[in-house]
């Protein structure tokens, strides 16, 4: 790790690690890739300085997911909502994405990633959204509007279990809980 | 004020209900024209929120101030957990001593378990290798490459039990016995039994020779550490080892040990497939909030996941208008179709059975040529080939018909889905039976089953042209693993690459219109279970077998990787992880059942060979086991021991295993009765809660106004 892993100190990473579900190396590995997104003047303050969102969107891991704008948003703490990231902000999406995380974090992160106007409830708006990411906007690929509607008439019909039109966190993760595919796909490893 | 109904999660419960209705009704006071399902903003001008959009998680936030979770498990930003651990902190002055003990020592076990878990971290096998085939392709994809990694300790982890209980005793405690045993009960017996010889082969060079024992497992093989016959009973007594009863029970143990594991594995993956059950029909929410692979960041592999997702969410819905149709069909239309359905189902039976006739006659014709081949000067390449036949014929078998299956399926007229799963199914049962086939035609040459008045088997109790029958059928289970491994090369070599560079590099019509292979997860996985249920069935005629799977699936693995990422694309059709990890547990679960019964039924009724191996002087290879337990054990410990094995031990457990069958499925019910009555009551609550909404905008509205 060198001179990057020795600015990071000892207390902070068990700090660190005890309110994470990342390992040592994986915190170190985090670390290191964040300095790197970082110009060179910058790289002495990895712990203070933001990264903004065009820059974090530049990761492999992200660069390809539908739902990097989403992500970068719901992780970032920044008071001026422009989605940038600290470094703690990118500990907290890697710890929530790694694969030690319950699935109750998890599910929880998935909620807020997919409720796109953030009103705590998925409605079918959310829902149509939802669907064009997952299946992308192309011609070919993008279902008709009639598939849509009855796609989100099955997913209600299917989810919304006190039948008020839309799917609440706790309905959400009563589905999650029954998707057991979702802990091993919902994960980020850099 | 539709905020309450869109405050979402826990707080739903009666009991917030109260807590809620406060602010509630000073945002009505604030506000009449609240805006629609935006609480936070709503929120925000109340002055309840900070302008942080990090308190997003407000809600949840409330729920888990303090009801013991720890930190780390909190849907929180991390600012926001370190300002909870230093308020925790500051508290924490006044825990008492014990508490303080308990609470430092949760601390330090959960460091000390993730200092074990990041050293074994460190020394996983093809971590790197699976996390590139996760990112490109998926997880779907990536669990036949853990089931490989899975087989491959499950093989591993047989060669240190091997080498410690038997071979390391057997190559340095032993010593042959000074004075040759001298027993001449029953001369004829010996002369027709006994006679046995190494065969040698005639009329090869040194060279072919070398290449056909290494392909046979003849010649110099034969008499290697790799098969039973090597393995000759010369007793280390006096050190109290017998190595009969090592051998013995290094092979159950290890047999009953996989069953152990493999069964875990079936139970977990049942309860996690449970889900897919009738009850519990989520197929499109599930699709859609877990249908996303967070992991995959190779952009083809984006697109290529959309258009599967979008193709699978098509294929559903279509299946569900026609669900809705079926209902509607006519009597007539049904009657045909289950005809139809019949027709074909006898004319695969009939395939299945004329696939079968023919991996019989193949075994027949290959074990006849063996037994003939002293005398007989054949080319180098046809013996060759006879050896391979019934490998040969099972594979071409196994690669064949599944097509056809696949063919007539559509004629079915079944879901897509369920058309999938139903070739699966008779492709599985082909394999697994076609590989009982071959070994009931084995068992039928070698112990003249069904004809056991034939005269060369009335002698010794098995066929006396099997001289060392173990051997033999050792070699045959060698024969059928070198095989597979070489037909997965041999297919990759020589089929898939020039049918790529075909593709690729030329503008033949024929060319593009059979298009790049696809990676078939399902065919692979089942390849691999089929393999390493023959390593099941031999590993007690070659004990060396498991070690050998260890270098093939280590070769497979990245011969697999190469055709993923080089040769092949992968699969439209999307492959769940989880609802077939129960399916294809289960396939290895029964093919552990298939290699344990006739292992087994050969161990405890069969005749061992009397000129080769370890059991040469028993009955029966099981004889071993209560004659160590006679002699060696106390009398208090025989009696336990003989006290188990009773009925009137296993009256009592049958009963009591019964017992808990019972409770377990009453337990289920009465929780499905509640889950049932726990729905019902959310569905009440909401009512509630509109019902309570309304009556309060009825009683404020003309106080506002």
């Amino acid at each position: 790790m060198g001179a990057a892993g020795s600015q990071l100190s000892k207390e902070l990473l068990s700090e660190y690690q005890e309110l994470t579900f990342l390992t040592k190396q994986e915190i170190l590995l985090a670390y290191k890739k964040f300095g790197e997104l970082l110009p060179k003047e910058e790289r002495s303050r990895v712990l203070s300085v933001r990264i903004p969102k065009a820059k974090i969107l530049t990761l492999p891991e992200l660069k390809a997911n539908p739902f990097q704008h989403r992500i970068c948003h719901v992780f970032s703490t920044s008071e001026y909502q422009d989605d940038s990231m600290s470094f703690e902000d990118f500990l907290d999406m890697l710890s929530v994405f790694s694969d030690s995380a319950t699935p109750e974090v998890k599910s929880h992160y998935a909620f807020r990633i997919f409720d796109f106007d953030e009103d705590g409830a998925l409605d079918t708006h959310d829902l149509e959204k939802l669907v064009n990411c997952l299946t992308g906007e192309a011609e070919g690929t993008k279902l008709s509007e009639s598939e849509m509607n009855q796609l989100i008439q099955n997913i209600l019909e299917e989810s919304d279990i006190d039948k008020d039109g839309t799917i609440n966190l706790s309905e959400f993760q009563h589905v999650i809980s029954r998707s057991p595919d979702f802990v091993s796909s919902f994960k980020i490893v850099l | 004020m539709p905020c309450l109904l869109c405050l979402s999660g826990k707080e739903r419960t009666t009991e917030q209900l109260g807590a809620i209705r406060t602010p509630i009704s000073d945002l009505i006071k604030m506000n009449h024209k609240s805006e629609k399902r935006q609480p936070w903003i709503g929120a925000q001008r109340l002055g309840l929120a900070t302008h942080n959009p990090g308190s997003k998680a407000r809600q949840a936030r409330a729920s888990c101030e303090d009801d013991g979770t720890p930190l780390k498990e909190r849907p929180l930003s991390l600012q926001e957990k370190l300002a909870q651990r230093k308020k925790q902190r500051l508290e924490g002055r006044q825990v008492s001593g014990s508490e303080s003990w308990t609470r430092s020592r949760q601390l330090s076990h959960p460091k000390l378990s993730q200092e074990t878990l990041n050293l074994l971290s460190a020394c996983q096998l093809w971590k790197k290798s699976l996390h590139e085939i996760e990112g490109c392709f998926g997880s779907g994809i990536l669990s036949y490459f853990i089931l490989l990694r899975f087989l491959f300790f499950l093989s591993l982890g047989f060669v240190p039990l091997f080498a410690g209980f038997v071979f390391v005793p057997i190559s340095f405690f032993t010593r042959t016995p000074d004075v040759p045993a001298v027993k001449t009960p029953n001369q004829t017996l010996d002369v027709n039994c006994k006679n046995f010889s190494y065969q040698t082969q005639g009329g090869a060079t040194p060279t072919e020779k070398l290449f056909l024992d290494i392909f046979t497992g003849e010649g110099i093989l034969e008499t290697s550490f790799l098969f039973y016959g090597h393995y000759t009973s010369m007793d280390i007594m006096s050190l109290g080892y017998s190595i009969c009863l090592a051998y013995l029970l290094t092979i159950l143990g290890y047999l009953s040990l996989c069953f152990l594991w493999v069964g875990r594995r079936v139970v977990q993956s049942r309860i996690q497939s449970q889900w897919h059950s009738k009850y519990y029909v989520m197929a499109f929410s599930s699709r859609i909030f877990a249908g996303w692979d967070f992991c995959v960041f190779d952009l083809d592999a984006v697109s290529l996941k959309q258009h599967s997702i979008s193709n699978c969410l098509k294929m559903e819905l279509q299946e569900v208008s026609r669900q809705q149709q079926k209902l509607q069909q006519s009597r007539r239309e049904k009657a045909l179709l289950s005809l139809t359905r019949l027709l074909l189902n006898l004319l695969i039976l009939a395939l299945t059975a004329a696939a079968f006739y023919c991996i019989y006659l193949a075994t027949e014709v290959s074990q006849d040529f063996e037994q003939q081949q002293g005398s007989s000067t054949e080319t180098f390449s046809r013996r060759l080939v006879t050896q391979y036949f019934p490998p040969i014929i099972i594979s071409v078998v196994n690669f064949f018909l599944p097509y056809v299956f696949g063919a007539l399926v559509r004629y079915e007229a079944y879901s897509p889905s369920v058309e999938i799963n139903l070739t699966l199914l008779r492709s599985v049962l082909l394999k697994l039976a076609g590989l009982g086939m071959f070994l009931f035609s084995l068992g039928q040459k070698v112990f003249c089953i069904g004809n056991r008045e034939d005269s060369d088997c009335l002698m010794c109790g098995y066929n006396k042209l099997y001289q060392c029958w173990e051997t033999s059928i050792g070699q045959e289970m060698y024969k059928m693993t070198v095989f597979n491994f070489l037909s997965t090369i041999g297919v990759t070599l020589l089929v898939s690459l020039p049918r790529r560079l075909m593709v690729d590099h030329t503008s033949w019509k024929l060319a593009h219109w059979i298009g790049k292979e696809e990676f078939l997860v399902p065919q692979n996985i089942l390849d691999a279970v089929y393999e390493q249920t023959i390593i099941w069935i031999g590993m007690f005629y070659s004990p060396l077998l498991p070690l050998l799977n260890v270098v093939f699936i280590f070769i497979t693995f990245y011969v697999k990787k190469y055709t993923l990422c080089h040769i092949c694309k992968p699969s439209k059709r999307m492959f769940r992880a989880s609802s077939s990890k129960f399916f294809f547990h289960f396939v290895l679960f029964l093919g552990l059942m298939m290699a344990l019964y006739p292992l087994m039924y050969t161990i405890a009724n069969f005749r061992p060979s009397r000129a080769c191996g370890l059991f040469a002087d028993y009955a029966t290879v099981w004889q071993v086991v209560p004659e160590a337990i006679s002699t060696r054990l106390p009398a208090n410990a025989q009696l336990l021991l003989n006290y188990i094995g009773s009925e009137a031990f296993a009256f009592p457990l049958l009963t009591l295993l019964c017992l808990v069958i019972i409770v377990y499925i009453s337990q289920i019910r009465k929780n499905t009765e509640t889950i049932e009555q726990l729905k019902d009551l959310i569905v009440m609550q909401v009512w509630d809660k509109s019902y309570l909404e309304e009556e309060l905008s009825k009683v404020l509205k003309p106080s506002g106004e």
